[in-house]
């Protein structure tokens, strides 16, 4: 069996729970104490395909930025083959801003994958998590696999959002 | 060393002015006395009264145990002799301390210089820390067996400055000093065998302030004369009273360091390595480092490694040597693709701790972009360093390689990094370019060239040891199933194997950019490689040779070269084709942006290399190309520069004036000119508005030449908008205001 490494990326606004879905899929904790990540944190997963042979080392970067002050900066993203582009349902003004997470991702990457993660979902009512899902689907753009609601706390759909990624990159 | 007395007579009758007040002679000046030093005419009237002093002088020596304490005595125009030491000393010291102050920046000046002169003395190339190790060794080393030759060389100050002080300064001091010298001598003897304390007390204090005064006069010969007593007289002086001192030259120190940190930042920090306590085991892994230089340059490299293995196992000196040997210790080395931090090759010497190698270079990679980015641009980060560790970093298209070493490496070191990583680039630069995190797409190859980087020996008798730990059961199991399988086993064994060699013949002729042109086939059997084929030059018949060579040995086979050397040229398009593969590679290397026509056997090179060691490179790897048989040269060793410049209006960062568009022609025909050189975009706003503001002006302003070019048709690919200064380098404050506000253009090689 051989093992592939790809670069994968979480983007979104501060405090949208890019560093807690990490830490999630990675270590399997859930923190509620907040750490702002400075710059840069890597952290690495082996992830097993179903689908085919192939093992894939994802290499997991963990970008700070998104704010006014601190845009994030396009050389992060380079050499990237997916990302999660990430927003918080509790607030508005993230979900705004994912389209413009996800161009600055595809000029960067024009080959690359992604997958949008609305997170946060364990502190939405049922009722409005149907109505922000319609909302923000963002199925125009081909490349972008699938928009997907997941809650770091609660632990759903973390695993399945970063290994939807991992099978669309060895594909594409 | 007369000279020197007469330089610190100066001195002293320059010291003397604070005392002045316990002296009822009001009219010598000793400023104005200095001159009368060298003038003739005074002499005569002063032997006559100097002869008698001389006796007299004698008897004060001898009697210094009776202490009287009138210092009010001291009667002007005469030698007053029977006036006792200590008095004398005393006054010596007040002024001392009065002058120390004045003098303090004389001092601190004086030590930076005099210690360059010190040095300069001990290695006349270069100021190091060697030199200054030596020095203050010297100084130790010195110190107790210096004692007696220091109380000698204060015999030589003493006796003037109790005279001088005494004798109110009327007459030619000269001729009372060339008369009180030999006697001088002894009564200083003889007065520091009763008492040396109180003498060096008396000399101690006032020997910093002298010294300075004619370190400014002639800092050369004083700086050779007195080095070795400097240091002396400062440690006397601390032992009597260390807060004055410090507390003297503390405020003026910072300044001196500074000043000579800004002279030679380097050497400065070389030679404070030795004071610095973080930094004391990186001085001695240097000074290890240079004995080890010292071994390896009498014995081979190998030779001392063995002899160290074989002497590991026991001998206590021997295990000195070894910690010595590793002291500088290939950690870990990467091989990394520039934008995506991947991973391409790893060697991690140190099986048992190895890094996580994919955080490490993601992290590197992390650090890499936000540095060449945010703090540097345009330039490169070759080093980053934490405690005893160090990683080296060395960038190509790419990739880069990141060495991680523990120790203080040998500046060779990087040397090899750099052939390295050329070797890498020049061979696998496709493969390393189109690299998608499969490691399998990498030929083994690469491996080999990082552990030869690394100096990675298998260590055959440590794996000898582990297998005969075996337990003895799983022997027998392994021998009854030996005996079962072996028969059926060595033959599919032997197929395998065959293959195996033979791509690992094939890979490793075709990684040759030489030897990639030719057709050339192997065989394997049981005692056998056989290589076929035909080649242009004996040349090339023997560099296969050479590398199946190796493969041969490893796997315990003779080689059989029946390759043919004929001398047919290969063929030109293949050649052609080469040589633009070989350029695209070589246009990778930092400073190389060159293209290279192919005709008649014969290579033309334009464009730009910007250093010679690159030049070699290039130089090497083209007329290696087999059907060439010339390179000429038409390459610029420096770029060119673009003087167009796109002005703006206030707080504008739209082009309007047509003038203004129209330069974007000069743009045009510039890369037209140049097409090895692509073009930074630099803007730039006025001294006025906030920060926040220009930075964003200077950005927008870019972004309107990008995107005016882009609508030319110039290609994106080739410019590269740049954040750089607000304000232009080249406009003085006192220039317009307007001709600030334009962007600029600078080539640079992609
Ligand atoms: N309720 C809830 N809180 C979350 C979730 N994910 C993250 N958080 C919280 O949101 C805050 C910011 O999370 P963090 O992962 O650091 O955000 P980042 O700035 O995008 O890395 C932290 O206080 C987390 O505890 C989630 O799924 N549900
Ligand atoms: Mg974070």
């Amino acid at each position: 069996m051989s093992t592939v490494s790809k670069k994968v990326c979480l983007i979104g606004d501060f405090s949208v729970g890019k560093t807690s879905l990490i830490r999630r899929f990675v270590e399997g904790v859930f923190s509620e104490q907040y750490l702002t990540t400075i710059g840069i944190k890597i952290a690495r997963k082996v992830v097993n395909l179903e689908t085919s042979s192939q093992q894939i080392d994802l290499i997991i970067w963990d970008i700070e930025g998104g704010t006014k002050f601190k845009p994030i900066v396009p050389n992060y993203l380079k050499g990237a083959t997916g990302a999660i582009i990430v927003g918080d349902l509790s607030r508005q003004e993230t979900l705004d801003h994912l389209p413009a997470h996800i161009d600055l991702f595809f000029q960067t990457n024009p080959n690359a994958v992604a997958i949008v993660a609305l997170n946060k979902s364990d502190i939405i009512e049922e009722h409005k998590l149907t109505k922000l899902r319609e909302l923000n689907n963002f199925t125009a753009n081909s490349q972008i696999i699938k928009t997907i609601v997941t809650s770091a706390k609660n632990n759903t759909n973390v695993d399945q959002a970063f290994t939807e990624l991992a099978a669309n990159m060895v594909n594409s | 060393m007369p000279d020197s007395i007469d330089q610190l007579i100066d001195l002293l009758l320059d010291v003397e002015t604070p005392v002045k007040p316990t002296n009822s002679e009001p009219e010598s000046s000793p400023h104005q006395q200095q001159p009368s030093l060298t003038k003739p005419e005074k002499k005569p009237t002063f032997v006559a009264q100097k002869t008698p002093s001389k006796v007299e002088s004698k008897d004060l020596a001898v009697d210094s145990s009776q202490e009287t304490t009138e210092d009010n005595n001291i009667e002007p125009n005469s030698i007053e002799i029977p006036k006792p030491i200590e008095p004398v000393a005393e006054s010596v010291t007040k002024v001392a301390e009065v002058v120390l102050d004045d003098r303090i920046q004389a001092i601190s000046s004086a030590i930076s210089g005099l210690r360059e002169q010190n040095i300069h003395e001990a290695d006349h190339d270069t100021f190091s820390a060697d030199a200054l190790n030596l020095g203050i060794d010297d100084w130790i080393v010195q110190k107790e067996a210096r004692l007696d030759e220091l109380a000698e060389s204060l015999n030589n100050l003493i006796p003037l400055m109790i005279e001088l002080l005494s004798v109110k300064v009327n007459d030619s001091q000269e001729l009372i000093l060339q008369t009180m010298i030999p006697f001088i001598d002894r009564a200083i003897q003889e007065r520091s065998s009763q008492d040396l304390d109180k003498m060096s007390l008396a000399i101690a204090r006032i020997l910093p302030d002298a010294i300075s005064q004619e370190i400014k006069i002639e800092p050369k010969s004083m700086g050779k004369a007195i080095a070795p007593e400097l240091a002396l007289s400062i440690e006397e002086q601390i032992r009597l009273d260390q807060d004055a001192i410090s507390l003297a030259l503390g405020s003026e120190m910072g300044k001196a360091i500074k000043a000579q940190i800004e002279l030679e930042k380097d050497a400065m920090v070389d030679a404070l390595y030795p004071v610095i306590g973080n930094t004391i085991s990186k001085y001695l892994a240097e000074e290890i480092g240079r004995i080890n230089q010292k071994i390896e340059n009498s014995l081979s490299r190998e030779g001392i490694s063995r002899k160290i293995r074989a002497k590991m196992r026991g001998i206590s000196e021997a295990e000195l040597i070894l910690q010595e040997s590793i002291v500088c210790k290939v950690q870990a080395i990467f091989l990394i693709q520039k934008d995506s931090g991947l991973i391409i090759c790893e060697v991690q010497p140190d099986k048992e701790h190895p890094l996580e190698s994919d955080l490490v270079a993601g992290m590197l990679t992390a650090i890499r972009s936000f540095a060449n980015d945010c703090i540097i641009s345009g330039s490169e980060l070759s080093e980053i360093d934490y405690g005893n560790f160090e990683i080296l970093l060395e960038a190509a298209g790419y990739c880069y390689i990141a060495v991680v070493v523990s120790g203080q490496p040998q500046t060779e070191f990087r040397d090899r990094i750099r052939e390295t990583l050329s070797k890498l680039v020049m061979q696998y630069g496709d493969k390393i370019e189109n690299y998608q995190g499969d490691p399998a797409t990498i030929p083994p190859s690469v491996k080999l060239v990082l552990k030869d980087l690394a100096h990675i020996e298998t260590d055959d008798t440590s794996e000898a040891n582990q297998k005969k730990s075996a337990p003895i059961l799983l022997w027998l199991i392994i021998i009854i199933l030996a005996s079962i399988l072996l028969p059926w086993g060595i033959f599919r064994y032997r197929a395998v194997k065959a293959q195996r060699i033979r791509e690992k013949v094939a890979v490793q002729l075709d990684d040759n950019p030489q030897l990639s042109v030719y057709r050339l086939q192997s065989q394997v059997d049981r005692k056998n490689i056989t290589i076929t084929g035909k080649v242009a030059s004996n040349h090339l018949r023997n560099l296969a040779q050479e590398i199946v060579s190796e493969i041969a040995e490893e796997e315990d086979l003779n080689l059989d070269n029946q390759i043919i050397a004929v001398d047919v040229p290969p063929d030109p398009t293949l050649t052609a084709q080469e040589v633009t593969r070989v350029s695209q590679l070589l246009n990778q290397l930092p400073g190389v942006g060159i293209i290279s026509d192919y005709q008649d056997y014969r290579v033309t090179i334009t464009g730009f290399i910007l250093d010679t060691v690159s030049t070699e490179t290039v130089t090497s790897y083209i007329s290696n190309i087999p059907g060439v048989q010339q390179v000429v040269f038409n390459v610029k060793k420096e770029l060119p520069t673009l003087d167009t410049r796109i002005y703006f209006g206030s707080r504008k960062s739209e082009i309007t004036d047509p003038t203004e568009a129209d330069k974007i022609d000069s743009i045009k025909r510039f890369l037209q000119e140049h097409p090895t050189l692509n073009l930074k975009i630099i803007g730039h706003s006025d001294s006025r508005g906030s920060n926040s503001f220009n930075q964003k002006l200077i950005l927008e302003r870019a972004n309107a030449v990008y995107q005016t070019a882009i609508a030319q048709g110039i290609d994106a690919n080739r410019l590269k908008i740049v954040n750089e200064e607000l304000l232009p380098p080249d406009i003085t404050p006192d220039q317009p205001l307007w001709l600030s506000r334009h962007v600029r253009f600078e080539p640079f090689i992609p």
